[in-house]
């Protein structure tokens, strides 16, 4: 793998940190904060695309480090910066007029707005340097904190079931995070055995170490490693933080959530107990049984929702499990259909939790049954809806299509029939749940409740509407032209082999 | 290692157990934030003994760390005295919850007292069995550990739920010092950070609460009434 040193990796994380000291000292007023936000993710998401760019160029596997390989990226990490920086943009830009709602009815305090951008500003920073640091307890390190960062955006609006959301966020996911560290201390005691003088553990070098790791004790740190990734990943039975977070959230912060943050679970899984699947085959049918669970459980649990966000919320946890069984199997195909699906349903899921929001701006209203026939009202709303429940579904010709289908066909390859039916099945009922909850808030009779609005026309104000239909338009530029990601995800998944086989 | 201070180390996780088990048990607050400090102390006393015994003076640095769990974490505003003064006490709490808490502190203590009996008596020169000592050591770790995650699966309280967090931080960290003594990582600054940042960020989520519902217990929290639901 060859390597290369840049400035730029400790530069990224330093403008949008910049631009959270500006949002939170400089007592600017409102569009002085949404300036500062954009200047704060913008450049930064540029600068991710330029190293995401030279790496896509190299020959090879190629990797860029900074201060003696402190600070490392490949495509895996640059793919996921790049969705970091353009996911938290688009929904920065949208809080502007919902934050600025949630203001005007005094949900939220003038000090609560500037809280909201500078912790998103601070949450990019962190996410950055999760994905971007190779010691490991410093990983650990960094993932406290964006959540944290994350926790108090949960609590934006102070309910008590907000509160209590956020407060359980951040126990639950500083439980599983020591449960890495013990996963860790596990390692670090065995290569002390054979490397004396080592003082870290070094991402970039899992591949050798988990070589180095006797069964009995690879399975303990798998164990640990799945726990602790799976619960911040949302994946069944760590889930329990999830559906209370994403629903109590402002919309925005459930977009960023399902879209984001529960990404990272997997990202640390390729990191990590992928590794362990080459040399111990149990690795692979435990995690994919684990995520097999998830993909059933989570869909079955989505379809008996009557509130909308618990509905979306459940569904990603269905779909957090498409990605850690296409990740958990180590080979080139499943490695490639989970980072691609962590793309198409960061795209999907944001779009419908946006979607959700707008509903909730204009309606005020969460519970399905109490909504209906909407669809006359906020088309263009209805219509993103639409299209981020087919995409979820599976449904050809949009990006979820192609990803879930990778991650069937890599079932498929390493003969995981029982997996591969589950996921088809689930793929099944995912269309089915998402559609049905689509046609009952948007395509049904007009409720009472809906009925009674005024005026006529309930579509949400153009810079929300802006992100919402970028993001739709991308899931249908995905699953039409796939081929625009091959770089990046090629790239992606021949990395984590590549460290692998080192 | 040399046999005295396996014996301290020992004696002093023995202790560590059993302050944590008074922490979660005391019914006062502050009273509880008190053992906690006394728990963290013994903590701080068993990386000094093996700063000592295994020549790593990093280990100083970590003992010193933990004046975070001692003095800044219990005192500074916002913090675990600032918070148990200002949130009602824990109600009585679930008889299983406390006969399992007190059935674990017990066999744990029992355990440790029978296995390092075991190393001292039973296997003739107890020097010539360091390594046996370091497991039971490590074993003391673990059911801290152990311990921690009991709490957190039998409390209700949101306080007791953020001591019982602190108490596992100290299991997982004891466990780091019990199998790799000799090494120095960065791995306090990382449980440092957590503790400050997350059980500061949960004790603020517990103060909103009891401000404005009067109450810190999670099952009268999440019963449905006029002020919650998910339209609220």
């Amino acid at each position: 793998m060859s390597e290369t040193t840049s400035l730029l990796l400790p530069l990224i994380p330093a403008i949008p940190l910049m631009a959270a000291a500006f949002v939170s000292l400089a007592e600017a007023d409102e569009t002085g904060r949404r300036i500062a936000f954009l200047c704060g993710t913008i450049p930064a998401l540029g600068l991710a695309g330029v190293l995401m760019g030279r790496l896509i160029q190299s020959p090879g596997p190629a990797i860029v480090t900074a201060w003696r390989g402190f600070f490392y990226a490949d495509l895996l990490a640059c793919l996921f910066l790049v969705c970091t920086y353009s996911l938290v943009t688009a929904v920065g830009a949208y809080s502007f007029a919902y934050m600025w709602r949630e203001y005007e009815k005094g949900i939220v305090s003038e000090q609560g707005l500037c809280n909201y951008y500078s912790l998103l500003l601070v949450f990019c920073a962190f996410m950055t340097w999760t994905v971007t640091i190779s010691h490991l307890f410093f990983v650990f390190l960094v993932v406290e904190i964006a959540t944290i960062a994350i926790s108090f955006l949960v609590a934006t609006e102070k309910t008590k079931f907000a509160l209590i959301a956020s407060f359980k966020y951040n126990l639950l996911v500083v439980v599983a995070m020591l449960f890495a560290v013990m996963g860790a201390i596990l390692i670090f005691a065995r290569m002390s055995v054979d490397y004396p003088s080592l003082t870290r553990i070094n991402l970039l070098e899992m591949g050798k170490l988990a070589v180095l790791v006797p069964a009995p004790m690879a399975l303990i740190v798998v164990g640990c490693f799945t726990c602790a990734f799976g619960t911040k990943g949302g994946m069944m039975p760590f889930h329990s933080w999830l559906p209370d977070a994403h629903s109590e959230a402002p919309a925005p912060i459930s977009a960023l959530l399902s879209g984001l943050v529960i990404a990272i679970g997997p990202f640390l899984f390729a990191r990590t107990v992928t590794f362990f699947s080459p040399h111990y085959s149990a690795v692979a049918v435990f995690a994919a049984g684990i995520a097999c669970v998830s993909i059933v459980l989570g869909i079955l649990l989505s379809i008996v929702q009557d509130d909308l966000k618990r509905l979306l919320a459940y569904s990603s946890i269905s779909q957090i499990g498409y990605i850690f069984a296409g990740i958990s199997l180590g080979t080139y195909l499943g490695l490639y259909g989970g980072f691609f699906h962590v793309v198409t349903h960061m795209l999907a899921k944001s779009l419908l939790f946006l979607c959700a929001g707008a509903v909730i701006y204009r309606v005020g209203i969460r519970k399905i049954s109490d909504l209906g026939g909407l669809a006359r009202r906020m088309p263009i709303t209805a219509f993103c809806f639409f299209l981020g429940a087919l995409s979820m579904g599976g449904m050809p010709f949009l990006a979820g299509f192609m990803s879930k289908y990778t991650i069937i066909l890599a079932l498929a390859q390493v003969k995981m029939w029982w997996a591969m039916s589950i996921a088809i099945i689930a793929g099944v009922l995912t269309l089915a749940g998402l559609i049905w909850a689509a046609n009952r808030v948007f395509w049904s009779e007009e409720s009472p409740k809906v009925a009674a609005l005024e005026p006529r026309s309930l579509e949400i104000p153009l810079p929300m509407l802006i992100p919402m239909v970028i993001i739709a338009a991308l899931t249908v530029f995905f699953g039409i032209f796939p081929q625009t990601l091959y770089p990046a995800l090629d790239g992606a998944a021949r990395s984590v082999l590549a460290m692998l086989s080192s | 290692m040399n046999f005295q201070g396996a014996l301290t180390i020992s004696i002093l996780t023995l202790a560590a157990i059993v302050f944590a088990v008074f922490a979660v048990e005391a019914r006062s607050l502050v009273r509880s934030m008190y053992w906690y400090i006394v728990h963290s102390c013994c903590l701080i006393v068993i990386y000094c003994v093996y700063a000592v015994v295994v020549d790593n003076p990093y280990l100083f640095i970590w003992a010193g760390l933990c004046v975070v769990n001692t003095w800044i974490l219990p005192f500074l505003k916002g913090g675990l005295k600032y918070t148990a003064k200002r949130i009602p006490p824990e109600k009585a709490s679930l008889p299983l919850g406390r006969w399992v808490l007190i059935t674990v502190a017990i066999c744990s203590a029992i355990s440790i007292g029978a296995l390092s009996r075991f190393q001292l008596v039973v296997r003739g020169n107890p020097i010539e069995q360091l390594s046996g000592f370091v497991s039971v050591n490590l074993f003391g770790a673990v059911m801290l550990f152990a311990y921690g995650i009991i709490v957190l699966v039998t409390r209700r309280h949101l306080f007791k739920l953020a001591i019982g967090l602190l108490v596992m931080t100290a299991g997982a960290h004891l466990t780091l010092v019990q199998v790799a003594p000799h090494f120095f990582t960065m791995v306090e600054i990382e449980i440092l950070t957590k503790v400050m940042g997350t059980v500061f960020a949960m004790l603020y989520a517990v103060r909103l609460l009891a401000e404005r519902y009067q109450t810190t217990d999670a099952e009268e929290l999440l019963r449905p009434g006029p002020s919650g639901g998910a339209n609220e």
